[in-house]
């Protein structure tokens, strides 16, 4: 079973996805702001990382940075979520070493597709 | 004194810019000159006999102007006379004329010499400088709206017009040989102004201001002052002339002018920080409006999935409803954030590399599922795959209009997908096309419009926001340099069109 953390403020965004991925066989550990996920990524391993780009503390490009410079979890996938996203937005995070990119709102079976098609075969 | 006699003729006859000619006391020509043929245009002997009268107009002939000349001349010895002459072709000439009265031996007179010259050219100078000075002096006497005034080198008041009175309400003889220092302000004499103004006059041979001036009551008005050095035929200056012009009303409509100015510039100011207010908003109400509705379709949708548990069909056709809804909800209000941030020109351009091929590809699976329910097949035509430098979200989200439009208005058969490139001009053109249920010619005129709904027949209404092709528009023409099309057949299906100019590529 993978293990994916998921960074997202927004409570029930976090259910839904965290309902999505178990029903989908992942590991799911969350967190609700940059420092915890963090902090949980120095701890834990993890095979992938969703990160909300959107965090009331550090966003989700400062989570990126810190997370990248990690021994362990530092070369995982990490995959950028954002609400209905504007122009941009896309080219802004894959320029900032984002490995994929999800769009809110979030649908099961979409949402499985497109993970799969940025961690391949972990 | 015949030799003497000879050479005066002879000396009389060479003189060609001068008529002269001998006439009897009655004015009988005796003589004439190669002058007098020159002048007036007569050889020697069509004039010789003839009276002098047949050189002057028919007025002095009338008015006996010849007899009272020649009177005149035998009275004084001479006389002199300008004015009007006529030439042997009609044609007439300013002329000078002297009549001097010849006498004999006793002192009697027998006759005269008349010398005519043309002074036609030197007459008209003089008549143009006459006019001109006329002209000139009553201008400045009578101009109401200059004060025009002579002032000596030290600045004492030597002459003026009519309007220094007007302007200034001082009478001609009150200021005469005062200084002009008492139109000035008292600041502006202190600080030694009028002294400055006539060096610089002097130095640069003009000067011109604007400033406030004192009236006789002492009121104010703001005066444009025009000083001009005066120079003598040595070049040594001999005064000035001042034209002094009252612009108090200009000078307040400026101001007020000015004042509108501010007044615009703190509206603009205010209009920037409401438009600033304004996107702030906007940007935050998107994220407000959608986290919500995220949650609704999100949660929704993994109980229509079974994530859940089994649902009966009754719930799943519930929930699908409020699902379709909330997502139809998210589509309208992303469609008006749109909006607003092209009319507000807030819109931002990211132009990215990107095959035509994957984006076809990205719009037809979002559609797919819809598709696959109403039993519709969907084509896709992008070989060769063209490659272009492009705003792709906004390119997708143009497709994905159009091709969800097809699903929606399509019952059976097929949508098919295809872009391709003229050779010619480079430019790329993606159709999306139906077997759908067809826009008539009155209708497809407004397709593009905002909030256009047509009424259709079909079992099942589809949702919309009326916002969908007006914004495909918008987006084609301001971000994708393109622009849109639409043909149809009233059952027989639609094909829609965006037209890329090739200057959007540079891959």
């Amino acid at each position: 079973m993978k293990t994916v953390l998921v960074v997202e403020d927004n409570v029930d965004n976090l259910e839904l996805i965290t309902v999505i991925l178990r029903q989908n066989c992942f590991k799911v550990l969350t967190a609700e702001n940059g420092e915890n996920g963090v902090k949980i990524a120095t701890e834990e391993q993890l095979d992938f990382i969703i990160l909300d780009i959107q965090l009331p503390d550090m966003d989700g490009f400062d989570v990126l940075k810190a997370i990248r410079t990690l021994k362990i979890n530092g070369d995982r996938p990490i995959i950028a979520m954002t609400s209905y996203a504007m122009s941009g937005d896309r080219q802004k995070v894959m320029k900032a070493g984002f490995n994929g990119y999800i769009e809110k709102p979030i649908e099961p079976e979409r949402i499985i597709r497109q993970i799969k098609e940025v961690i391949g075969d972990l | 004194m015949e030799e003497r006699k000879e050479f005066y003729r002879l000396l009389v006859d060479s003189i060609r810019d001068y008529a002269i000619f001998m006439i009897s006391t009655d004015g009988i020509i005796k003589s004439w000159n190669e002058g007098a043929r020159r002048i007036k245009g007569y050889d020697t002997e069509e004039v010789v006999g003839k009276h002098i009268s047949i050189f002057y107009p028919k007025e002095d002939v009338i008015t006996r102007q010849v007899e009272l000349g020649l009177q005149k001349a035998s009275e004084d010895g001479e006389f002199e006379d300008e004015g009007w002459r006529i030439k042997k072709d009609g044609s007439r000439f300013w002329a000078n004329v002297i009549i001097t009265a010849v006498y004999n031996g006793d002192g009697k007179v027998i006759g005269f010499t008349k010398v005519t010259r043309d002074f036609t050219n030197r007459h008209q100078g003089e008549l143009k400088l006459k006019e001109s000075e006329e002209r000139y002096r009553s201008v400045v006497k009578s101009d109401k709206d200059y004060a025009i005034f002579l002032i000596s080198t030290d600045g004492s008041i030597k002459r003026w017009n009519e309007g220094v009175k007007q302007i200034k309400g001082y009478n001609p003889e009150e200021v005469i040989g005062k200084h002009i220092s008492i139109f000035y302000p008292k600041e502006d004499v202190i600080a030694g102004k009028i002294e400055k103004e006539l060096q610089k006059a002097k130095d640069n041979g003009q000067f011109e201001d604007e400033g406030w001036r004192i009236k006789k009551d002492g009121s104010r008005f703001w005066a444009n002052v025009v000083i001009t050095a005066i120079y003598d035929k040595d070049d040594k200056l001999i005064g000035f002339t001042k034209v002094t012009r009252d612009y108090t009303n200009r000078y307040r409509d400026q101001q007020k002018l000015f004042g509108y100015q501010d007044s615009i510039e703190r509206a603009n100011t205010k209009l920037k920080e409401l438009d600033q207010l304004k996107s702030m908003f906007l940007a935050s109400m998107s994220h407000e409006l959608r986290t919500p509705l995220n949650s609704i379709i999100g949660f929704t949708g993994i109980i229509l999935q079974g994530l859940d548990g089994e649902i009966t069909p009754l719930q799943k056709d519930h929930l699908s409803r409020a699902n379709r809804s909330a997502k139809h909800l998210l589509s309208l209000i992303n469609d008006v954030i749109d909006l607003s941030r092209i009319e507000a020109g807030m819109i931002d351009i990211f132009p990215e590399v990107t095959s035509l091929a994957d984006v076809i590809d990205d719009t037809v699976s979002w559609v797919q599922p819809q598709a696959d329910e109403k039993g519709l097949v969907i084509h896709t035509n992008t070989q060769p795959d063209i490659v272009i430098e492009i705003d792709r979200k906004r390119l997708y989200q143009c497709i994905l209009n159009y091709l969800s439009n097809a699903v929606k208005f399509t019952e059976t058969g097929t949508i098919t997908v295809s872009c391709t490139k003229h050779e010619a001009n480079g430019d790329v053109d993606i159709n999306v096309s139906d077997t759908g249920i067809g826009i008539s010619k009155e209708n497809l005129e407004k397709l593009f419009n905002p909030f256009v709904r047509i009424d259709s027949h079909l079992r099942t209404k589809a949702l919309g926001t009326g916002l969908g092709l007006y914004l495909t528009k918008k987006l084609t023409t301001e971000i994708l340099n393109g622009t849109v099309e639409a043909q149809s057949q009233l059952g027989k299906g639609s094909t829609f069109s965006i037209k890329l100019k090739e200057d959007n590529k540079k891959v």
